[in-house]
């Protein structure tokens, strides 16, 4: 039981704790094609 | 029960979410990878967030009288107040380990907060090694203490709380000092977390110090909280004991002074730099080495917790923590570098750094006194030193320190010249006055005839320098709070030396065996016995005395506890005069009617107190919204770099 509980609070303070890494930008994609679909 | 899980539950979130933070952060600061440094530090605001939920989750138990915890069952009852029931949560083993680690989350977390300044290497260090600290207590408490381990049936009532511990001094005693002892690894880390990132600059000692000024007085008020309990529960006139729990609160108060002190001399004059490493270091160290033997009962004390199997665990992780800092600080220390000239022995610097090896005297006197018994029992016959081994061995330690406080701030840096001696006059000639108006006064305690004068010259010294700054700029001592703060501390320790000395050497003690209407007379104070009654409460009987003394009525008490086994606590009635307590204990009552008394009568010990409170006073003046220092300090001196 104390196993699912301690899970479950280290599943809620993923966001915070992550967030550094969540709010980095992603290597910004390269430009579509021009006559290629999006 | 819920509470229970939900409790078990938090604390290994903990663990795991420290862990993690630990780990990371060493690597993010290897590298140098801000975003990692990043996580690394929100890791460890989330472990301290999980402590913090486990321990509201146990004073929710506690206050909802949820007896299928055995903590609860085991330091609280249906008939104990709600403060004191409150207060259970640190009152035991377990619980007093989880306020422990409470502090240690929040403090650390604060001082990761402000390290902003102190750069990302430095930073993710000391978040490693915050982690790392706060994970082995989480651990400890998870695994090995846990506040939340279920009873298999839940009983209808608790058996209360120990009823030593039934006292108002409960509710501030114990919380203070035990933040004392948390407190000093936030210095630590930082210390260790420089040496790792090879910067041992000002910036370090600017952080460094706020936060040990904080542990400082943390302890300086746990310590005198502690005297100020003893003296008015524990019933036998005193308030100091020399027990090995008082020993372990004392010792790293007395590093971290020294520290605090040694540091000025790095800011100043750029010296002593591994010395003052060593310091932070050896005062956590100390913490450690404390906790481990009153946690572990390895050492006879009154105030042993039970017996339990965090022993071994703490003797690891104080082996642990002298091999880091100490392999760290051999490792760096050497290329700390030092500046280049000699020391002049008559300077302030020179003052600093002869205060400071006295006071780690004090440290290596108290310490083998108690290790003794540990130390002798392992080799044979166990051996106990008592009060007269400390005094006697301190004493002359202490009374240099004193005169050392009367003649150091006197001193200028790097040279004193000839219009010093002139300034010393002042001390001098007060000290030759004390000396002398005692000596008249029928004192010949010769401890008391060098203390009290050592400590009226010290008082003078302080007088004298706010004297100069009236007379010269009253505005400085504003612009300069934190030195005329500490003159300020200085002064309300001088307070409680006299205080110590008077009560210590001119104590008066008599026991009596009285029947109503009989009196007593102790160093001229009269008091009469009136007679005595019975109360029955639902968990003790309680004898309550009357002693009638001037105007007032003193009711000093014996209560038994059946359900305890029998054990007996006394009340003891005290009355304040402006020199002197009248100090009344009941050591029991007759059939004839007659009753037995221990009268004491202790001068000046309201000055204990009164100093403390000044102590105090002169350290939150002088720092509280201080800008730091460590800008200017930067300016003037160039940073030593260590390389990584």
């Amino acid at each position: 039981m104390a196993i699912i509980v301690a899970t479950l609070l280290l599943f809620l303070a993923g966001p915070f704790v992550l967030w550094p890494l969540i709010k980095t930008p992603d290597e910004p994609l390269p430009p579509a094609r021009p006559g290629t679909s999006p | 029960m819920i509470l229970g899980y939900l409790g078990a539950g938090a604390l290994l979130a903990g663990v795991v979410m420290g862990g993690f933070s630990a780990l990371l952060s060493f690597w993010a600061g290897w590298r140098e990878n801000d975003v990692f440094i990043q996580v690394g530090r929100r890791g460890f605001y989330a472990a301290a967030a999980m402590t913090v939920i486990a321990a509201l989750l146990l004073e929710v138990a506690l206050l909802t009288h949820d007896f299928s915890l055995a903590y609860v069952v085991e330091h609280t009852d249906l008939s104990t107040p709600t403060p004191l029931v409150a207060a259970g949560f640190y009152g035991g083993q377990e619980g007093s380990l989880l306020y422990w680690t409470l502090v240690l989350g929040v403090l650390g977390a604060a001082s990761l907060v402000a390290s902003a300044r102190l750069g990302a290497r430095i930073s993710a260090y000391a978040t490693g090694i915050l982690a790392a600290i706060l994970s082995f207590f989480l651990f400890v408490l998870a695994v090995v203490a846990s506040p939340f381990d279920l009873l298999s049936v839940t009983p209808p009532d608790g058996l209360g709380l120990n009823p030593v511990l039934r006292d108002g001094g409960m509710l501030i005693h114990p919380p203070v000092v035990l933040a004392g002892f948390a407190s000093f690894a936030i210095p630590f880390s930082f210390a260790c977390a420089a040496l790792l990132a090879g910067r041992a600059d000002a910036a370090w000692i600017a952080h460094t110090r706020r936060f040990a000024l904080l542990a400082w007085s943390l302890q300086t008020a746990g310590l005198l909280l502690g005297m100020w309990w003893a003296y008015h529960v524990l019933g036998w006139g005193g308030y100091w004991g020399w027990d090995p729990v008082e020993n372990v609160a004392l010792m790293p108060w007395l590093a971290t002074t020294a520290y605090l002190h040694s540091s000025q001399v790095q800011e100043r004059r750029g010296r002593l730099r591994a010395w003052n490493f060593g310091l932070v270091i050896l005062a956590f160290l100390l913490v450690v080495f404390g906790t481990f033997i009153v946690r572990s009962g390895v050492v006879p004390s009154v105030h042993t917790f039970a017996i339990s199997a965090i022993g071994p665990w703490f003797f690891a992780f104080f082996f642990a923590c002298v091999v880091f800092s100490g392999g760290l600080l051999a490792l760096r220390g050497a290329g700390l570098g030092v500046a280049s000239g000699q020391a002049p022995a008559v300077s302030r610097e020179g003052a600093f750094l002869l205060q400071n090896l006295l006071l780690i005297g004090v440290v290596a006197v108290v310490l083998w006194g108690t290790v003794l018994p540990l130390v002798s029992g392992l080799l044979g016959t166990q051996r106990v030193v008592g009060a007269p081994y400390y005094e006697r061995a301190t004493g002359p330690l202490f009374a240099a320190i004193l005169a050392l406080m009367a003649i150091g701030p006197l001193l200028p840096w790097r040279h004193a010249g000839r219009p010093t001696l002139r300034a010393l006059r002042w001390p001098a000639a007060t000290a030759l006055l004390v000396l002398a108006g005692l000596f008249v006064a029928g004192v010949r305690s010769v401890p008391a005839l060098l203390a009290i004068p050592l400590a009226a010259s010290a008082g003078a010294t302080v007088v004298t320098e706010y004297g100069r700054a009236a007379l010269k700029n009253p505005a400085i001592i504003l612009r300069r709070r934190r030195r005329y703060g500490a003159y300020l501390a200085h002064l309300g320790l001088v307070v409680v030396v006299v205080g110590i000395g008077a009560s210590h050497f001119g104590q008066q003690e008599k026991d009596v065996t009285l029947q109503p209407g009989e009196g007593v007379t102790v160093s001229g104070y009269t008091l009469t016995y009136t007679g005595s009654q019975q109360r029955l409460l639902s968990d003790h009987t309680e004898f309550i005395a009357g002693m009638r003394f001037g105007d007032q009525t003193l009711e000093p008490s014996r209560a038994t506890y059946a359900t305890l086994g029998g054990q007996a606590l006394t009340h003891v009635a005290i009355s304040t005069t402006s020199v002197a307590d009248v100090y009344v204990v009941l050591a029991g009552t007759n059939d004839d009617g007659s009753a037995s008394f221990r009268v004491f009568v202790n001068p000046l010990v309201t000055w204990i107190w009164a100093g403390g409170a000044v102590v105090i006073l002169g350290v939150v003046l002088g720092n509280v919204g201080e800008r730091s220092a460590a800008p200017e300090l930067a300016r003037r001196r160039i940073p030593i770099t260590l390389p990584a």
